[in-house]
Protein backbone atom coordinates (compact mmCIF):
# COMPACT_ATOMS: atom_id res chain seq x y z
CA UNK A 1 0.00 0.00 0.00
CA UNK A 2 1.02 3.61 -0.60
CA UNK A 3 2.32 5.70 2.19
CA UNK A 4 2.12 9.25 2.07
CA UNK A 5 5.06 11.06 3.83
CA UNK A 6 4.24 14.41 5.16
CA UNK A 7 7.69 16.84 4.54
CA UNK A 8 8.48 19.09 7.59
CA UNK A 9 8.39 22.65 5.85
CA UNK A 10 12.26 23.18 7.77
CA UNK A 11 13.07 20.73 5.21
CA UNK A 12 12.31 22.76 1.95
CA UNK A 13 13.79 25.71 2.86
CA UNK A 14 15.70 26.36 -0.45
CA UNK A 15 17.58 28.86 -2.47
CA UNK A 16 15.65 28.88 -5.01
CA UNK A 17 11.97 27.53 -5.96
CA UNK A 18 9.92 27.14 -9.11
CA UNK A 19 6.25 25.52 -9.24
CA UNK A 20 4.51 25.36 -11.80
CA UNK A 21 1.80 23.46 -13.71
CA UNK A 22 2.90 21.38 -16.53
CA UNK A 23 0.61 21.76 -19.50
CA UNK A 24 0.98 19.11 -22.53
CA UNK A 25 -0.16 21.58 -25.61
CA UNK A 26 0.53 20.41 -29.23
CA UNK A 27 1.14 23.18 -32.39
CA UNK A 28 -0.36 21.17 -35.68
CA UNK A 29 2.32 23.30 -37.44
CA UNK A 30 1.66 27.12 -39.14
CA UNK A 31 -1.61 27.60 -41.06
CA UNK A 32 -0.88 29.22 -45.01
CA UNK A 33 -2.38 32.53 -43.36
CA UNK A 34 0.52 32.42 -40.71
CA UNK A 35 -1.47 31.10 -37.55
CA UNK A 36 -0.03 28.56 -35.09
CA UNK A 37 -2.88 26.96 -33.80
CA UNK A 38 -2.35 25.26 -30.19
CA UNK A 39 -4.29 21.81 -28.84
CA UNK A 40 -4.26 21.30 -25.58
CA UNK A 41 -4.99 18.38 -24.24
CA UNK A 42 -3.68 17.33 -20.49
CA UNK A 43 -7.11 18.64 -18.93
CA UNK A 44 -5.14 21.48 -16.73
CA UNK A 45 -2.23 20.16 -15.91
CA UNK A 46 -0.40 18.68 -13.21
CA UNK A 47 1.87 20.49 -10.71
CA UNK A 48 5.85 20.34 -11.01
CA UNK A 49 8.18 21.44 -8.38
CA UNK A 50 12.00 22.16 -8.57
CA UNK A 51 13.97 23.64 -5.60
CA UNK A 52 17.53 24.56 -5.92
CA UNK A 53 20.12 24.19 -3.25
CA UNK A 54 18.56 23.25 -0.39
CA UNK A 55 20.61 23.57 2.42
CA UNK A 56 21.50 21.08 5.45
CA UNK A 57 22.53 20.97 8.89
CA UNK A 58 23.02 18.02 10.60
CA UNK A 59 19.22 17.58 11.71
CA UNK A 60 17.72 18.37 8.00
CA UNK A 61 20.23 16.39 6.98
CA UNK A 62 19.26 13.19 9.13
CA UNK A 63 15.57 13.87 8.31
CA UNK A 64 16.42 14.05 4.18
CA UNK A 65 18.36 11.10 3.93
CA UNK A 66 15.47 8.92 6.48
CA UNK A 67 12.49 10.31 3.91
CA UNK A 68 14.27 9.92 1.08
CA UNK A 69 14.96 6.39 1.87
CA UNK A 70 11.06 6.05 3.01
CA UNK A 71 10.12 7.55 -0.48
CA UNK A 72 11.37 4.26 -1.85
CA UNK A 73 12.10 6.32 -5.33
CA UNK A 74 8.82 7.37 -5.53
CA UNK A 75 6.91 4.48 -4.48
CA UNK A 76 5.97 5.96 -1.60
CA UNK A 77 4.38 9.23 -1.98
CA UNK A 78 5.47 12.96 -0.39
CA UNK A 79 2.88 15.67 0.89
CA UNK A 80 5.05 18.48 0.07
CA UNK A 81 4.66 22.70 1.61
CA UNK A 82 4.61 25.26 -1.27
CA UNK A 83 6.48 27.83 -0.41
CA UNK A 84 6.27 30.12 -3.61
CA UNK A 85 4.18 32.62 -3.42
CA UNK A 86 4.39 32.70 0.63
CA UNK A 87 4.70 36.72 0.54
CA UNK A 88 1.81 36.85 -1.79
CA UNK A 89 -0.77 34.96 0.72
CA UNK A 90 -3.62 37.04 1.92
CA UNK A 91 -2.19 37.49 5.14
CA UNK A 92 -4.41 39.43 7.88
CA UNK A 93 -3.53 43.34 8.42
CA UNK A 94 -2.68 44.20 12.04
CA UNK A 95 -1.47 47.23 13.33
CA UNK A 96 -0.47 47.78 9.43
CA UNK A 97 1.75 44.26 9.49
CA UNK A 98 0.83 41.28 7.84
CA UNK A 99 0.08 39.11 10.83
CA UNK A 100 1.48 35.41 9.41
CA UNK A 101 1.29 33.56 12.49
CA UNK A 102 -0.63 33.81 16.03
CA UNK A 103 1.14 33.22 19.36
CA UNK A 104 1.03 29.74 20.70
CA UNK A 105 -2.29 29.35 23.13
CA UNK A 106 -1.73 27.66 26.39
CA UNK A 107 -3.85 25.74 28.69
CA UNK A 108 -6.03 27.65 30.84
CA UNK A 109 -3.64 27.45 33.23
CA UNK A 110 -1.07 28.86 31.13
CA UNK A 111 1.07 25.40 30.86
CA UNK A 112 2.05 24.40 27.56
CA UNK A 113 2.46 20.92 25.98
CA UNK A 114 5.74 19.01 27.52
CA UNK A 115 7.89 19.93 24.22
CA UNK A 116 7.34 23.47 25.00
CA UNK A 117 4.65 23.72 22.36
CA UNK A 118 0.96 25.35 22.54
CA UNK A 119 -2.41 25.31 20.40
CA UNK A 120 -1.70 26.63 17.27
CA UNK A 121 -4.20 28.04 14.63
CA UNK A 122 -3.76 29.52 11.01
CA UNK A 123 -3.63 32.71 10.34
CA UNK A 124 -5.80 32.96 6.90
CA UNK A 125 -9.04 31.41 7.71
CA UNK A 126 -11.55 31.13 5.00
CA UNK A 127 -14.55 28.95 4.20
CA UNK A 128 -16.17 27.30 0.72
CA UNK A 129 -19.83 28.68 0.21
CA UNK A 130 -21.90 25.91 -1.84
CA UNK A 131 -20.89 22.70 -3.66
CA UNK A 132 -17.99 22.72 -6.11
CA UNK A 133 -18.83 19.96 -8.45
CA UNK A 134 -15.71 17.60 -9.78
CA UNK A 135 -13.44 19.80 -12.18
CA UNK A 136 -14.80 23.22 -11.39
CA UNK A 137 -12.83 26.02 -11.80
CA UNK A 138 -14.95 28.34 -9.95
CA UNK A 139 -15.11 28.65 -5.95
CA UNK A 140 -16.97 31.10 -4.12
CA UNK A 141 -15.03 31.43 -0.87
CA UNK A 142 -15.73 33.57 2.12
CA UNK A 143 -13.37 35.75 4.05
CA UNK A 144 -13.43 35.20 7.57
CA UNK A 145 -9.39 35.98 8.32
CA UNK A 146 -7.36 37.71 5.82
CA UNK A 147 -6.85 40.17 3.27
CA UNK A 148 -9.09 40.18 -0.64
CA UNK A 149 -7.77 38.07 -2.74
CA UNK A 150 -5.96 39.56 -5.51
CA UNK A 151 -5.10 37.02 -7.90
CA UNK A 152 -1.56 34.48 -7.82
CA UNK A 153 -2.53 33.28 -4.69
CA UNK A 154 -1.98 29.20 -3.69
CA UNK A 155 -4.28 27.19 -1.29
CA UNK A 156 -4.84 23.86 -0.47
CA UNK A 157 -7.67 21.25 0.14
CA UNK A 158 -7.67 18.29 1.76
CA UNK A 159 -10.23 15.96 -0.70
CA UNK A 160 -11.36 12.78 0.76
CA UNK A 161 -9.74 10.64 -1.67
CA UNK A 162 -7.30 12.75 -3.56
CA UNK A 163 -5.74 14.02 -0.20
CA UNK A 164 -3.79 17.19 -0.61
CA UNK A 165 -4.05 19.22 -3.78
CA UNK A 166 -2.73 22.65 -4.45
CA UNK A 167 -4.70 25.32 -6.38
CA UNK A 168 -3.71 28.52 -7.90
CA UNK A 169 -6.30 31.77 -8.10
CA UNK A 170 -6.27 33.21 -11.50
CA UNK A 171 -9.12 35.81 -11.05
CA UNK A 172 -11.78 37.28 -7.64
CA UNK A 173 -15.08 38.54 -8.49
CA UNK A 174 -16.92 39.85 -5.00
CA UNK A 175 -20.29 38.38 -5.47
CA UNK A 176 -23.55 40.47 -4.04
CA UNK A 177 -23.12 39.13 -0.53
CA UNK A 178 -19.38 39.85 -0.50
CA UNK A 179 -17.91 36.62 -0.98
CA UNK A 180 -14.94 36.34 -3.65
CA UNK A 181 -15.94 34.23 -6.40
CA UNK A 182 -12.26 32.52 -7.38
CA UNK A 183 -11.37 31.01 -11.07
CA UNK A 184 -8.82 28.89 -10.69
CA UNK A 185 -6.71 25.91 -12.01
CA UNK A 186 -6.22 23.51 -12.02
CA UNK A 187 -9.62 22.15 -11.81
CA UNK A 188 -11.02 20.59 -8.99
CA UNK A 189 -9.69 17.15 -8.26
CA UNK A 190 -12.55 16.12 -6.56
CA UNK A 191 -15.78 17.48 -5.34
CA UNK A 192 -15.85 20.06 -2.76
CA UNK A 193 -18.54 20.47 -0.17
CA UNK A 194 -20.09 23.58 1.29
CA UNK A 195 -17.69 24.57 4.34
CA UNK A 196 -14.12 23.45 3.61
CA UNK A 197 -11.34 25.69 5.15
CA UNK A 198 -9.01 26.00 2.06
CA UNK A 199 -5.24 26.04 3.69
CA UNK A 200 -3.46 29.56 2.47
CA UNK A 201 -0.99 29.55 5.12
CA UNK A 202 1.10 26.64 3.98
CA UNK A 203 -0.69 25.15 1.73
CA UNK A 204 0.46 20.73 0.50
CA UNK A 205 0.60 19.05 -2.52
CA UNK A 206 1.13 15.16 -2.53
CA UNK A 207 4.15 14.82 -5.00
CA UNK A 208 6.21 11.88 -6.01
CA UNK A 209 10.32 12.18 -7.26
CA UNK A 210 10.17 12.86 -10.83
CA UNK A 211 12.96 10.28 -10.85
CA UNK A 212 14.19 7.73 -8.41
CA UNK A 213 17.69 10.26 -7.68
CA UNK A 214 15.45 13.49 -7.56
CA UNK A 215 16.06 13.58 -3.91
CA UNK A 216 19.92 12.79 -4.35
CA UNK A 217 21.47 14.22 -1.65
CA UNK A 218 25.43 15.45 -2.75
CA UNK A 219 27.81 15.78 0.25
CA UNK A 220 31.29 18.41 -0.28
CA UNK A 221 34.27 18.55 2.22
CA UNK A 222 33.40 19.48 5.85
CA UNK A 223 30.03 17.16 5.67
CA UNK A 224 28.25 20.03 3.96
CA UNK A 225 25.23 18.82 2.39
CA UNK A 226 22.97 20.32 -0.10
CA UNK A 227 20.07 18.55 -2.42
CA UNK A 228 17.77 20.43 -5.49
CA UNK A 229 14.86 17.93 -5.81
CA UNK A 230 12.54 17.99 -8.33
CA UNK A 231 9.23 16.62 -7.97
CA UNK A 232 5.97 16.00 -9.99
CA UNK A 233 2.10 15.82 -8.54
CA UNK A 234 1.17 12.43 -7.93
CA UNK A 235 -1.95 10.39 -7.68
CA UNK A 236 -2.47 7.56 -5.47
CA UNK B 1 -20.61 13.11 -35.71
CA UNK B 2 -22.75 16.25 -34.57
CA UNK B 3 -20.99 18.73 -32.82
CA UNK B 4 -22.89 21.52 -30.70
CA UNK B 5 -22.85 25.05 -31.24
CA UNK B 6 -20.17 25.66 -28.46
CA UNK B 7 -18.26 22.70 -29.81
CA UNK B 8 -18.29 24.46 -33.70
CA UNK B 9 -17.06 27.76 -32.05
CA UNK B 10 -14.06 26.47 -29.81
CA UNK B 11 -12.73 24.61 -33.08
CA UNK B 12 -13.14 27.96 -35.13
CA UNK B 13 -10.17 29.40 -32.75
CA UNK B 14 -6.66 29.68 -32.81
CA UNK B 15 -6.54 27.44 -29.43
CA UNK B 16 -8.35 24.08 -28.85
CA UNK B 17 -8.90 22.32 -25.82
CA UNK B 18 -9.57 19.01 -26.31
CA UNK B 19 -8.75 15.04 -24.56
CA UNK B 20 -9.07 11.67 -26.36
CA UNK B 21 -11.52 9.24 -24.19
CA UNK B 22 -11.23 5.35 -24.42
CA UNK B 23 -13.39 2.99 -23.02
CA UNK B 24 -12.70 -0.94 -23.51
CA UNK B 25 -15.51 -3.11 -22.35
CA UNK B 26 -13.23 -5.48 -20.20
CA UNK B 27 -15.13 -6.42 -16.72
CA UNK B 28 -15.25 -4.08 -15.24
CA UNK B 29 -14.84 -1.58 -17.75
CA UNK B 30 -12.49 0.69 -17.88
CA UNK B 31 -12.56 4.20 -19.02
CA UNK B 32 -9.40 6.38 -19.35
CA UNK B 33 -8.90 9.86 -21.02
CA UNK B 34 -5.96 11.90 -21.67
CA UNK B 35 -6.05 14.50 -19.05
CA UNK B 36 -5.30 15.07 -15.49
CA UNK B 37 -7.63 13.18 -12.60
CA UNK B 38 -10.49 12.17 -12.50
CA UNK B 39 -13.79 13.80 -14.71
CA UNK B 40 -17.30 12.81 -15.74
CA UNK B 41 -18.61 12.76 -19.04
CA UNK B 42 -21.48 11.31 -20.64
CA UNK B 43 -20.13 9.05 -24.01
CA UNK B 44 -22.76 9.18 -26.37
CA UNK B 45 -24.22 6.75 -26.87
CA UNK B 46 -22.71 4.22 -24.72
CA UNK B 47 -22.63 5.63 -21.50
CA UNK B 48 -24.60 7.92 -19.48
CA UNK B 49 -23.88 11.41 -18.30
CA UNK B 50 -21.94 11.41 -15.09
CA UNK B 51 -20.02 8.17 -15.53
CA UNK B 52 -16.02 8.98 -14.74
CA UNK B 53 -13.32 8.35 -16.65
CA UNK B 54 -9.78 7.86 -15.24
CA UNK B 55 -7.04 10.52 -15.66
CA UNK B 56 -3.24 10.65 -15.11
CA UNK B 57 -0.43 8.84 -17.13
CA UNK B 58 -2.24 5.96 -17.72
CA UNK B 59 -3.26 6.62 -21.07
CA UNK B 60 -0.21 8.06 -22.60
CA UNK B 61 -0.23 7.25 -26.47
CA UNK B 62 -3.26 7.42 -28.51
CA UNK B 63 -2.46 6.57 -31.93
CA UNK B 64 -3.82 8.30 -35.18
CA UNK B 65 -7.02 6.76 -36.40
CA UNK B 66 -8.14 6.00 -39.86
CA UNK B 67 -10.50 4.52 -41.36
CA UNK B 68 -10.64 2.13 -44.39
CA UNK B 69 -8.83 4.05 -47.27
CA UNK B 70 -7.76 2.48 -50.09
CA UNK B 71 -8.67 -0.86 -49.15
CA UNK B 72 -5.89 0.09 -46.41
CA UNK B 73 -7.61 -0.62 -42.47
CA UNK B 74 -5.30 0.12 -39.96
CA UNK B 75 -4.11 -1.01 -36.76
CA UNK B 76 -3.57 1.07 -33.99
CA UNK B 77 -1.86 0.38 -30.24
CA UNK B 78 -2.61 2.27 -27.31
CA UNK B 79 0.36 2.62 -25.23
CA UNK B 80 0.71 2.40 -21.41
CA UNK B 81 4.25 3.61 -20.33
CA UNK B 82 6.05 3.66 -16.72
CA UNK B 83 3.48 1.07 -14.95
CA UNK B 84 4.07 -0.86 -12.32
CA UNK B 85 5.41 -4.30 -11.73
CA UNK B 86 1.82 -5.03 -10.41
CA UNK B 87 0.30 -3.76 -13.31
CA UNK B 88 2.60 -6.15 -15.28
CA UNK B 89 1.66 -8.87 -13.65
CA UNK B 90 -1.86 -8.11 -13.92
CA UNK B 91 -1.55 -7.67 -17.43
CA UNK B 92 -0.05 -10.61 -18.48
CA UNK B 93 -2.31 -12.63 -16.51
CA UNK B 94 -5.15 -10.56 -17.87
CA UNK B 95 -4.39 -10.58 -21.51
CA UNK B 96 -6.81 -13.41 -22.27
CA UNK B 97 -9.59 -11.37 -21.06
CA UNK B 98 -8.88 -8.00 -23.12
CA UNK B 99 -8.49 -10.02 -26.32
CA UNK B 100 -11.95 -9.15 -28.30
CA UNK B 101 -13.23 -6.74 -26.33
CA UNK B 102 -14.92 -3.43 -27.93
CA UNK B 103 -12.82 -0.95 -27.77
CA UNK B 104 -14.34 2.68 -28.41
CA UNK B 105 -12.47 5.95 -28.89
CA UNK B 106 -14.00 9.22 -28.83
CA UNK B 107 -13.32 12.98 -28.44
CA UNK B 108 -14.46 15.72 -26.27
CA UNK B 109 -14.19 20.04 -26.52
CA UNK B 110 -13.32 21.78 -23.15
CA UNK B 111 -13.95 25.92 -22.86
CA UNK B 112 -11.22 28.23 -21.74
CA UNK B 113 -12.59 27.16 -17.97
CA UNK B 114 -11.62 23.49 -18.98
CA UNK B 115 -15.41 22.56 -18.65
CA UNK B 116 -16.96 20.36 -21.23
CA UNK B 117 -19.09 21.96 -24.04
CA UNK B 118 -20.54 18.55 -25.16
CA UNK B 119 -20.35 14.75 -24.86
CA UNK B 120 -17.63 12.53 -25.49
CA UNK B 121 -18.04 12.27 -29.43
CA UNK B 122 -17.26 8.38 -30.62
CA UNK B 123 -14.71 8.50 -33.35
CA UNK B 124 -13.52 4.98 -33.63
CA UNK B 125 -14.81 1.22 -32.95
CA UNK B 126 -12.28 -1.45 -33.02
CA UNK B 127 -11.88 -4.95 -31.10
CA UNK B 128 -9.16 -4.83 -28.86
CA UNK B 129 -6.60 -7.75 -29.55
CA UNK B 130 -2.88 -8.33 -28.27
CA UNK B 131 -1.90 -7.29 -24.86
CA UNK B 132 1.91 -7.10 -25.06
CA UNK B 133 4.36 -6.09 -22.31
CA UNK B 134 7.90 -4.87 -22.57
CA UNK B 135 10.23 -4.43 -20.13
CA UNK B 136 13.76 -2.63 -21.05
CA UNK B 137 16.27 -3.69 -19.46
CA UNK B 138 18.25 -0.96 -16.57
CA UNK B 139 21.55 -0.17 -18.13
CA UNK B 140 22.37 1.34 -14.64
CA UNK B 141 21.39 2.75 -11.39
CA UNK B 142 20.23 5.97 -12.78
CA UNK B 143 18.55 4.64 -15.57
CA UNK B 144 16.24 2.43 -14.48
CA UNK B 145 13.72 -0.33 -15.72
CA UNK B 146 10.91 1.03 -17.80
CA UNK B 147 7.69 -1.12 -18.28
CA UNK B 148 5.43 -0.57 -21.00
CA UNK B 149 2.13 -2.41 -21.79
CA UNK B 150 0.87 -2.04 -25.79
CA UNK B 151 -2.71 -2.80 -26.72
CA UNK B 152 -2.98 -3.49 -30.09
CA UNK B 153 -6.47 -2.87 -31.82
CA UNK B 154 -8.38 -3.20 -35.16
CA UNK B 155 -11.21 -2.34 -36.61
CA UNK B 156 -14.05 -4.95 -37.84
CA UNK B 157 -12.33 -4.30 -41.52
CA UNK B 158 -8.23 -5.26 -40.37
CA UNK B 159 -7.42 -8.59 -41.69
CA UNK B 160 -10.58 -9.13 -43.54
CA UNK B 161 -9.32 -11.08 -46.19
CA UNK B 162 -7.72 -13.30 -43.57
CA UNK B 163 -10.62 -14.65 -41.92
CA UNK B 164 -10.59 -16.17 -38.60
CA UNK B 165 -10.47 -19.63 -38.45
CA UNK B 166 -13.82 -21.32 -36.67
CA UNK B 167 -14.68 -25.02 -36.71
CA UNK B 168 -18.19 -26.70 -35.71
CA UNK B 169 -16.64 -27.86 -32.46
CA UNK B 170 -18.05 -27.97 -29.34
CA UNK B 171 -15.65 -24.90 -28.30
CA UNK B 172 -15.78 -22.85 -30.97
CA UNK B 173 -19.91 -23.19 -30.38
CA UNK B 174 -19.45 -22.12 -27.05
CA UNK B 175 -17.08 -18.95 -27.53
CA UNK B 176 -19.97 -17.86 -30.30
CA UNK B 177 -23.08 -18.92 -28.57
CA UNK B 178 -22.50 -19.56 -24.62
CA UNK B 179 -25.08 -22.86 -23.45
CA UNK B 180 -25.44 -24.15 -26.92
CA UNK B 181 -25.19 -27.88 -27.24
CA UNK B 182 -25.74 -28.28 -31.28
CA UNK B 183 -22.01 -29.01 -31.62
CA UNK B 184 -22.17 -31.20 -28.39
CA UNK B 185 -21.47 -34.54 -30.65
CA UNK B 186 -19.09 -33.36 -33.38
CA UNK B 187 -16.44 -35.22 -31.92
CA UNK B 188 -18.28 -38.83 -32.63
CA UNK B 189 -18.03 -37.95 -36.30
CA UNK B 190 -14.48 -37.91 -36.69
CA UNK B 191 -12.45 -39.68 -38.84
CA UNK B 192 -11.21 -43.26 -37.61
CA UNK B 193 -13.98 -43.41 -34.76
CA UNK B 194 -16.14 -46.58 -35.19
CA UNK B 195 -19.83 -46.50 -34.45
CA UNK B 196 -21.70 -49.33 -33.67
CA UNK B 197 -24.88 -49.79 -36.03
CA UNK B 198 -27.90 -49.22 -33.16
CA UNK B 199 -29.40 -52.39 -32.38
CA UNK B 200 -32.93 -52.58 -31.97
CA UNK B 201 -35.52 -54.26 -30.04
CA UNK B 202 -37.65 -56.66 -31.60
CA UNK B 203 -40.85 -55.12 -31.51
CA UNK B 204 -43.49 -57.10 -29.11
CA UNK B 205 -45.54 -59.15 -30.18
CA UNK B 206 -48.94 -57.98 -30.67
Amino acid sequence: MTQLIYVPPALMAAAGAKVELSARVIAPGMTASGVIPLVSTDGGGLWSMAFSTVAMDDDIARTWLAIASLCDGGVNKLIVPCFVGWPLAPWPIVGGSPLIAHDPVPHSDDALFSDGTGYVQRAIVMRTVGTAPLRATTLTLEIIAGSALRGGEHFEIVHQVKKHRIYRVTRVVIDGDGNSVVTIRPPLREVVPAGVEPNFDQPRCVMQPVSPDALDAEWEPAFLGHSSPRLIEAFV
Amino acid sequence: MLLTDAETKALRSSSVRSAAFVRIATNPMLRLWSGVGDIAAQFVPLDPAGTVFRGIGELVGVPELQQLINGAAARIEFTLSGVSEHVLAVAAGEAAAVQGRTVHVGEAFFDDAWQLLGPVHLMWRGIADQLSIQQAPSTGIERPIVRTVTLSAGSMLTGRRRPGLSYFTDQDQQRRSSGDRFCERVSLYQQGVEKGWPRFDDPPEE
